[in-house]
Protein backbone atom coordinates (compact mmCIF):
# COMPACT_ATOMS: atom_id res chain seq x y z
CA UNK A 1 0.00 0.00 0.00
CA UNK A 2 1.18 3.76 -0.64
CA UNK A 3 2.57 5.42 1.93
CA UNK A 4 0.50 8.64 1.99
CA UNK A 5 3.19 10.93 3.74
CA UNK A 6 2.98 14.83 3.92
CA UNK A 7 5.37 14.93 0.55
CA UNK A 8 3.57 12.76 -1.46
CA UNK A 9 0.06 15.10 -0.12
CA UNK A 10 1.91 18.16 -0.39
CA UNK A 11 3.31 17.24 -4.61
CA UNK A 12 -0.62 16.24 -5.04
CA UNK A 13 -1.82 19.55 -3.37
CA UNK A 14 0.59 21.79 -5.97
CA UNK A 15 -0.11 19.38 -9.27
CA UNK A 16 3.28 18.36 -8.95
CA UNK A 17 2.36 14.55 -9.85
CA UNK A 18 2.53 13.06 -13.20
CA UNK A 19 -0.61 11.67 -14.29
CA UNK A 20 0.06 7.65 -12.80
CA UNK A 21 1.57 8.75 -9.53
CA UNK A 22 -1.03 11.38 -9.21
CA UNK A 23 -3.97 8.38 -9.72
CA UNK A 24 -2.29 5.96 -7.43
CA UNK A 25 -2.09 8.49 -5.12
CA UNK A 26 -6.30 9.46 -5.15
CA UNK A 27 -6.75 5.85 -5.30
CA UNK A 28 -5.21 5.46 -2.04
CA UNK A 29 -7.29 8.30 -0.73
CA UNK A 30 -10.21 7.09 -0.90
CA UNK A 31 -9.01 4.07 1.41
CA UNK A 32 -7.80 6.79 3.98
CA UNK A 33 -10.26 8.80 5.27
CA UNK A 34 -7.32 10.02 7.66
CA UNK A 35 -5.07 10.94 4.60
CA UNK A 36 -8.11 12.71 3.19
CA UNK A 37 -8.60 14.71 6.18
CA UNK A 38 -4.93 15.88 6.72
CA UNK A 39 -5.23 16.55 2.76
CA UNK A 40 -7.80 18.93 3.53
CA UNK A 41 -6.11 20.80 6.64
CA UNK A 42 -2.99 21.40 4.25
CA UNK A 43 -4.81 22.88 1.39
CA UNK A 44 -6.75 24.92 4.50
CA UNK A 45 -4.19 26.16 5.77
CA UNK A 46 -2.40 27.16 2.13
CA UNK A 47 -5.93 29.20 1.62
CA UNK A 48 -5.22 31.18 4.66
CA UNK A 49 -1.82 31.82 3.69
CA UNK A 50 -2.63 33.15 0.57
CA UNK A 51 -5.19 35.28 2.30
CA UNK A 52 -2.84 36.45 5.14
CA UNK A 53 -0.31 37.09 2.23
CA UNK A 54 -2.32 38.38 -0.50
CA UNK A 55 -0.56 41.04 -2.79
CA UNK A 56 -1.21 44.79 -2.97
CA UNK A 57 -1.35 46.22 -5.67
CA UNK A 58 0.88 49.05 -6.74
CA UNK A 59 -0.16 52.23 -6.76
CA UNK A 60 0.73 55.86 -9.28
CA UNK A 61 2.59 57.36 -6.36
CA UNK A 62 4.35 54.24 -5.59
CA UNK A 63 7.52 56.01 -5.03
CA UNK A 64 10.07 52.72 -6.02
CA UNK A 65 7.48 52.43 -9.01
CA UNK A 66 8.25 55.97 -9.76
CA UNK A 67 11.75 55.91 -9.41
CA UNK A 68 11.93 52.12 -11.84
CA UNK A 69 9.84 54.21 -14.40
CA UNK A 70 10.62 57.56 -14.25
CA UNK A 71 14.40 57.89 -12.31
CA UNK A 72 12.11 59.62 -9.22
CA UNK A 73 14.85 59.93 -5.96
CA UNK A 74 14.97 57.47 -3.26
CA UNK A 75 15.21 57.91 0.05
CA UNK A 76 18.47 55.90 1.66
CA UNK A 77 18.02 52.84 2.74
CA UNK A 78 19.59 51.50 5.77
CA UNK A 79 20.97 48.77 3.49
CA UNK A 80 23.72 48.97 1.21
CA UNK A 81 25.79 46.76 -1.56
CA UNK A 82 28.33 45.16 0.75
CA UNK A 83 30.82 46.53 -1.88
CA UNK A 84 29.86 50.54 -0.64
CA UNK A 85 30.17 49.69 2.94
CA UNK A 86 32.94 47.30 4.05
CA UNK A 87 32.79 45.21 7.14
CA UNK A 88 35.27 46.85 9.30
CA UNK A 89 33.54 50.22 9.07
CA UNK A 90 30.75 48.88 10.33
CA UNK A 91 32.63 47.02 12.86
CA UNK A 92 34.25 50.39 14.09
CA UNK A 93 31.39 52.33 13.50
CA UNK A 94 29.76 49.65 15.92
CA UNK A 95 32.59 49.65 18.03
CA UNK A 96 32.99 53.67 18.59
CA UNK A 97 29.09 53.91 19.68
CA UNK A 98 29.92 51.92 21.99
CA UNK A 99 32.87 53.42 23.39
CA UNK A 100 35.07 50.58 22.81
CA UNK A 101 37.41 51.37 19.59
CA UNK A 102 40.63 53.97 19.43
CA UNK A 103 39.88 55.51 16.72
CA UNK A 104 38.92 58.89 14.72
CA UNK A 105 37.06 57.73 11.95
CA UNK A 106 36.78 61.55 10.79
CA UNK A 107 39.76 61.14 9.12
CA UNK A 108 38.92 58.25 7.13
CA UNK A 109 38.45 59.93 3.97
CA UNK A 110 41.24 62.71 3.34
CA UNK A 111 43.79 59.95 4.79
CA UNK A 112 42.55 57.36 2.36
CA UNK A 113 43.67 59.85 -0.65
CA UNK A 114 47.49 60.57 0.84
CA UNK A 115 48.11 56.91 1.14
CA UNK A 116 50.45 55.11 -1.10
CA UNK A 117 49.93 51.14 -2.44
CA UNK A 118 49.11 48.59 0.24
CA UNK A 119 52.01 46.64 1.31
CA UNK A 120 52.41 42.48 0.20
CA UNK A 121 52.11 40.16 3.72
CA UNK A 122 52.58 36.86 4.85
CA UNK A 123 49.83 35.17 5.53
CA UNK A 124 50.17 33.62 8.96
CA UNK A 125 53.40 35.30 10.50
CA UNK A 126 53.61 34.52 14.37
CA UNK A 127 53.74 37.69 16.05
CA UNK A 128 56.94 37.25 17.65
CA UNK A 129 57.16 40.70 18.74
CA UNK A 130 57.54 40.77 22.25
CA UNK A 131 55.44 44.40 22.95
CA UNK A 132 52.80 43.62 20.16
CA UNK A 133 51.98 40.21 21.95
CA UNK A 134 51.37 41.63 25.12
CA UNK A 135 49.37 44.20 24.15
CA UNK A 136 47.09 42.06 21.90
CA UNK A 137 47.02 39.48 25.01
CA UNK A 138 46.11 42.08 27.70
CA UNK A 139 45.10 45.55 26.66
CA UNK A 140 41.52 46.73 26.26
CA UNK A 141 40.46 48.48 22.84
CA UNK A 142 41.41 52.33 22.55
CA UNK A 143 43.78 52.06 25.63
CA UNK A 144 47.43 53.00 25.24
CA UNK A 145 49.33 51.37 28.34
CA UNK A 146 52.27 51.88 29.52
CA UNK A 147 55.54 50.20 28.14
CA UNK A 148 53.56 49.19 25.43
CA UNK A 149 54.71 51.41 23.23
CA UNK A 150 52.89 53.13 20.72
CA UNK A 151 50.81 50.01 20.04
CA UNK A 152 47.07 50.04 20.49
CA UNK A 153 44.51 47.74 20.02
CA UNK A 154 41.24 48.99 18.17
CA UNK A 155 38.41 46.33 18.67
CA UNK A 156 38.77 43.03 19.09
CA UNK A 157 36.02 40.40 17.03
CA UNK A 158 35.09 36.70 16.77
CA UNK A 159 36.56 35.61 13.25
CA UNK A 160 33.64 32.92 11.15
CA UNK A 161 36.01 29.85 12.79
CA UNK A 162 35.86 30.73 16.25
CA UNK A 163 38.93 32.36 16.63
CA UNK A 164 39.26 35.78 18.65
CA UNK A 165 40.52 38.71 16.01
CA UNK A 166 42.24 41.88 17.10
CA UNK A 167 42.77 45.24 15.37
CA UNK A 168 45.88 47.14 15.99
CA UNK A 169 47.56 50.12 14.80
CA UNK A 170 51.28 51.05 15.77
CA UNK A 171 53.25 54.26 14.87
CA UNK A 172 57.28 52.62 14.33
CA UNK A 173 60.01 54.10 13.39
CA UNK A 174 59.89 53.81 9.68
CA UNK A 175 55.85 54.65 9.65
CA UNK A 176 52.35 53.41 10.41
CA UNK A 177 51.50 49.41 11.01
CA UNK A 178 47.79 48.53 11.14
CA UNK A 179 47.56 44.74 11.50
CA UNK A 180 44.45 41.89 12.54
CA UNK A 181 45.96 39.55 14.67
CA UNK A 182 43.89 35.91 15.45
CA UNK A 183 44.43 33.87 18.47
CA UNK A 184 45.65 30.70 17.56
CA UNK A 185 46.04 28.33 20.27
CA UNK A 186 48.19 30.03 23.02
CA UNK A 187 49.71 32.37 20.05
CA UNK A 188 48.60 35.36 18.30
CA UNK A 189 49.44 35.33 14.82
CA UNK A 190 48.97 38.39 12.67
CA UNK A 191 47.06 37.65 10.07
CA UNK A 192 47.52 40.85 7.87
CA UNK A 193 49.06 43.85 8.46
CA UNK A 194 49.54 47.08 6.12
CA UNK A 195 52.58 49.02 6.82
CA UNK A 196 51.74 52.04 4.27
CA UNK A 197 48.87 53.71 6.40
CA UNK A 198 48.67 57.35 6.91
CA UNK A 199 49.60 59.15 9.97
CA UNK A 200 48.06 62.29 10.60
CA UNK A 201 49.87 64.74 13.36
CA UNK A 202 51.03 61.57 15.23
CA UNK A 203 47.51 60.02 15.20
CA UNK A 204 47.20 56.70 13.44
CA UNK A 205 43.95 56.76 11.07
CA UNK A 206 42.25 53.38 11.39
CA UNK A 207 40.12 52.50 8.40
CA UNK A 208 42.52 53.46 5.78
CA UNK A 209 44.00 50.24 4.65
CA UNK A 210 42.33 48.00 2.07
CA UNK A 211 44.32 45.28 3.02
CA UNK A 212 43.05 44.76 6.11
CA UNK A 213 39.64 45.04 4.89
CA UNK A 214 39.97 42.66 2.52
CA UNK A 215 40.99 40.32 5.51
CA UNK A 216 38.31 41.34 7.85
CA UNK A 217 36.16 40.13 5.16
CA UNK A 218 37.53 36.67 4.98
CA UNK A 219 37.85 36.23 8.78
CA UNK A 220 33.93 37.30 8.62
CA UNK A 221 32.59 36.84 11.80
CA UNK A 222 30.10 38.85 14.32
CA UNK A 223 30.06 42.05 15.35
CA UNK A 224 32.72 44.05 17.68
CA UNK A 225 32.95 42.36 21.39
CA UNK A 226 31.56 45.27 23.77
CA UNK A 227 34.03 46.34 26.73
CA UNK A 228 33.16 43.85 29.18
CA UNK A 229 33.18 40.85 27.32
CA UNK A 230 36.21 42.10 26.13
CA UNK A 231 37.98 42.38 29.76
CA UNK A 232 36.45 38.45 30.52
CA UNK A 233 38.59 37.47 27.50
CA UNK A 234 41.36 39.28 28.56
CA UNK A 235 41.20 37.65 31.97
CA UNK A 236 40.47 34.45 30.55
CA UNK A 237 43.50 34.78 27.76
CA UNK A 238 41.27 35.01 25.30
CA UNK A 239 39.72 31.39 25.67
CA UNK A 240 36.12 30.61 24.55
CA UNK A 241 33.57 30.64 27.29
CA UNK A 242 33.79 26.71 28.83
CA UNK A 243 29.72 26.16 27.44
CA UNK A 244 31.48 25.95 24.24
CA UNK B 1 15.07 48.80 -21.55
CA UNK B 2 11.29 50.41 -20.93
CA UNK B 3 10.00 46.63 -21.02
CA UNK B 4 12.35 45.87 -18.06
CA UNK B 5 11.61 48.01 -16.16
CA UNK B 6 7.52 48.39 -16.53
CA UNK B 7 8.32 44.28 -15.51
CA UNK B 8 10.44 44.92 -12.73
CA UNK B 9 7.17 47.35 -11.35
CA UNK B 10 4.94 44.87 -12.26
CA UNK B 11 6.87 42.42 -10.04
CA UNK B 12 7.16 44.72 -6.90
CA UNK B 13 4.00 42.80 -5.00
CA UNK B 14 5.65 39.75 -4.85
CA UNK B 15 9.37 40.83 -4.40
CA UNK B 16 7.72 43.13 -1.25
CA UNK B 17 6.02 40.06 -0.01
CA UNK B 18 9.28 37.32 -0.44
CA UNK B 19 11.26 40.05 1.33
CA UNK B 20 8.94 40.62 4.00
CA UNK B 21 9.50 36.69 4.50
CA UNK B 22 13.01 37.16 4.18
CA UNK B 23 13.37 39.65 6.61
CA UNK B 24 9.88 39.74 8.76
CA UNK B 25 9.62 43.41 8.97
CA UNK B 26 8.24 45.76 6.47
CA UNK B 27 10.91 48.38 7.32
CA UNK B 28 14.03 45.93 5.78
CA UNK B 29 11.19 44.23 3.61
CA UNK B 30 11.36 47.69 1.47
CA UNK B 31 14.83 48.67 2.08
CA UNK B 32 15.57 45.06 0.77
CA UNK B 33 13.49 45.64 -2.56
CA UNK B 34 14.83 49.33 -3.00
CA UNK B 35 18.42 48.00 -3.28
CA UNK B 36 17.67 44.91 -5.01
CA UNK B 37 15.85 47.19 -7.98
CA UNK B 38 18.68 49.45 -7.62
CA UNK B 39 20.89 46.77 -7.97
CA UNK B 40 18.70 45.26 -11.07
CA UNK B 41 19.20 48.32 -12.70
CA UNK B 42 22.54 49.02 -12.60
CA UNK B 43 23.06 46.04 -13.57
CA UNK B 44 20.05 45.11 -16.34
CA UNK B 45 22.50 44.32 -18.90
CA UNK B 46 23.43 41.58 -17.03
CA UNK B 47 19.81 39.70 -17.06
CA UNK B 48 19.36 37.42 -20.08
CA UNK B 49 16.08 37.86 -21.79
CA UNK B 50 14.05 34.90 -21.91
CA UNK B 51 14.91 33.72 -18.51
CA UNK B 52 12.39 34.37 -15.30
CA UNK B 53 13.17 38.00 -14.31
CA UNK B 54 11.02 37.15 -10.76
CA UNK B 55 13.88 34.32 -10.57
CA UNK B 56 16.40 36.68 -10.94
CA UNK B 57 14.99 39.41 -8.43
CA UNK B 58 15.07 36.63 -5.87
CA UNK B 59 18.23 35.51 -6.04
CA UNK B 60 19.92 39.50 -5.91
CA UNK B 61 17.33 39.83 -2.61
CA UNK B 62 18.68 36.54 -1.19
CA UNK B 63 22.06 37.71 -1.93
CA UNK B 64 21.78 41.57 -0.65
CA UNK B 65 20.05 40.01 2.72
CA UNK B 66 22.84 37.14 3.38
CA UNK B 67 25.28 39.89 2.76
CA UNK B 68 23.17 42.14 5.58
CA UNK B 69 23.25 39.35 8.22
CA UNK B 70 26.56 38.78 7.34
CA UNK B 71 27.93 42.09 7.65
CA UNK B 72 26.11 42.82 10.82
CA UNK B 73 24.94 39.87 12.58
CA UNK B 74 21.30 40.65 12.62
CA UNK B 75 18.86 38.16 14.24
CA UNK B 76 15.31 37.66 13.25
CA UNK B 77 12.89 40.54 14.27
CA UNK B 78 9.78 40.43 16.06
CA UNK B 79 6.67 40.39 13.21
CA UNK B 80 5.80 44.08 13.13
CA UNK B 81 2.86 42.99 10.40
CA UNK B 82 0.30 41.96 12.81
CA UNK B 83 -0.33 44.80 15.06
CA UNK B 84 -1.36 46.35 11.37
CA UNK B 85 -3.98 44.37 11.03
CA UNK B 86 -6.54 46.10 13.26
CA UNK B 87 -8.61 49.18 12.41
CA UNK B 88 -11.58 48.02 10.55
CA UNK B 89 -15.43 47.16 12.43
CA UNK B 90 -17.31 44.16 12.56
CA UNK B 91 -17.06 41.31 13.69
CA UNK B 92 -16.24 39.14 11.01
CA UNK B 93 -13.80 41.51 9.43
CA UNK B 94 -11.95 41.15 12.89
CA UNK B 95 -12.63 37.37 12.94
CA UNK B 96 -10.55 36.81 9.34
CA UNK B 97 -8.15 39.74 10.36
CA UNK B 98 -7.25 37.40 13.97
CA UNK B 99 -6.72 34.35 11.48
CA UNK B 100 -4.63 36.16 8.93
CA UNK B 101 -2.41 37.56 12.16
CA UNK B 102 -2.41 33.94 13.43
CA UNK B 103 -0.85 32.97 10.09
CA UNK B 104 1.44 36.01 9.55
CA UNK B 105 2.99 34.49 12.93
CA UNK B 106 3.05 31.08 11.76
CA UNK B 107 4.96 32.10 8.61
CA UNK B 108 7.51 34.14 9.88
CA UNK B 109 7.58 31.79 12.86
CA UNK B 110 9.46 28.98 10.64
CA UNK B 111 12.63 28.50 9.68
CA UNK B 112 14.09 30.94 6.77
CA UNK B 113 14.31 28.15 3.96
CA UNK B 114 10.51 26.94 5.07
CA UNK B 115 9.40 30.32 4.62
CA UNK B 116 11.04 30.81 1.52
CA UNK B 117 9.54 27.74 -0.35
CA UNK B 118 6.25 28.46 0.90
CA UNK B 119 6.27 31.64 -0.29
CA UNK B 120 7.53 30.29 -3.92
CA UNK B 121 5.34 27.51 -4.37
CA UNK B 122 2.46 28.28 -2.74
CA UNK B 123 2.16 31.87 -2.54
CA UNK B 124 3.78 32.96 -5.84
CA UNK B 125 2.82 29.37 -7.58
CA UNK B 126 6.32 28.19 -8.92
CA UNK B 127 6.83 24.57 -10.12
CA UNK B 128 9.05 22.53 -7.79
CA UNK B 129 11.37 22.62 -10.29
CA UNK B 130 11.21 26.30 -10.43
CA UNK B 131 11.48 27.16 -6.77
CA UNK B 132 14.99 24.40 -6.59
CA UNK B 133 16.23 26.48 -9.70
CA UNK B 134 15.91 29.74 -7.33
CA UNK B 135 16.93 28.87 -3.78
CA UNK B 136 19.75 26.54 -5.71
CA UNK B 137 19.00 23.23 -3.64
CA UNK B 138 17.21 20.02 -5.30
CA UNK B 139 13.75 19.22 -5.95
CA UNK B 140 13.99 16.67 -3.29
CA UNK B 141 14.57 19.94 -0.71
CA UNK B 142 11.75 21.45 -1.75
CA UNK B 143 9.45 18.65 -1.39
CA UNK B 144 10.89 18.00 2.11
CA UNK B 145 10.69 21.71 3.35
CA UNK B 146 7.65 22.02 1.72
CA UNK B 147 5.87 19.30 3.77
CA UNK B 148 7.58 20.50 7.40
CA UNK B 149 6.35 23.78 6.65
CA UNK B 150 2.97 22.79 5.81
CA UNK B 151 3.00 20.54 8.70
CA UNK B 152 3.38 23.23 11.20
CA UNK B 153 1.38 25.96 9.75
CA UNK B 154 -1.77 23.25 9.63
CA UNK B 155 -0.94 22.55 13.09
CA UNK B 156 -0.76 25.98 13.96
CA UNK B 157 -4.16 26.56 11.88
CA UNK B 158 -6.03 23.93 14.56
CA UNK B 159 -3.82 25.75 17.56
CA UNK B 160 -5.53 29.09 16.89
CA UNK B 161 -9.01 27.18 16.09
CA UNK B 162 -8.70 25.39 19.20
CA UNK B 163 -7.75 28.93 21.06
CA UNK B 164 -10.79 30.51 19.77
CA UNK B 165 -13.38 28.11 20.65
CA UNK B 166 -11.58 28.08 24.29
CA UNK B 167 -12.25 31.67 24.34
CA UNK B 168 -15.56 32.15 23.13
CA UNK B 169 -16.73 29.22 25.31
CA UNK B 170 -15.64 31.76 28.61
Amino acid sequence: MMELNDEILGALIDGALDDQKRAAVEQALRDDPGARLRVERLRAADVRIREAFALSAITAADPLARHILDGAPLPATTLRPRADRTRRQALFAAALAAGVCGVVIGHWASLRLARGPAAAMPPSAAAADPVLTLSLESSRSGDVGEGLGATRVLLSFRADDGRYCRVYARNRARGAEEGVACRAGDQWQVVAFDSTVAVDRGFHAAGASELIDRAMDRLGGGGAIDAAEERELIQRQWRAPESE
Amino acid sequence: MADFRRDLVDLLPQLRRFALALSRTHHDAEDLVQAAVERALRHADAWQQGTELGSWMYRIIQNLWRDELRAHRRRAEPLDAVMELAGDDGREVMFHQLQWAEMRVALQALPEEQRMVIVLVVLDGLSYQQAAGVLEVPVGTIMSRLARARARLAASLDEGTRTRRRVGKE
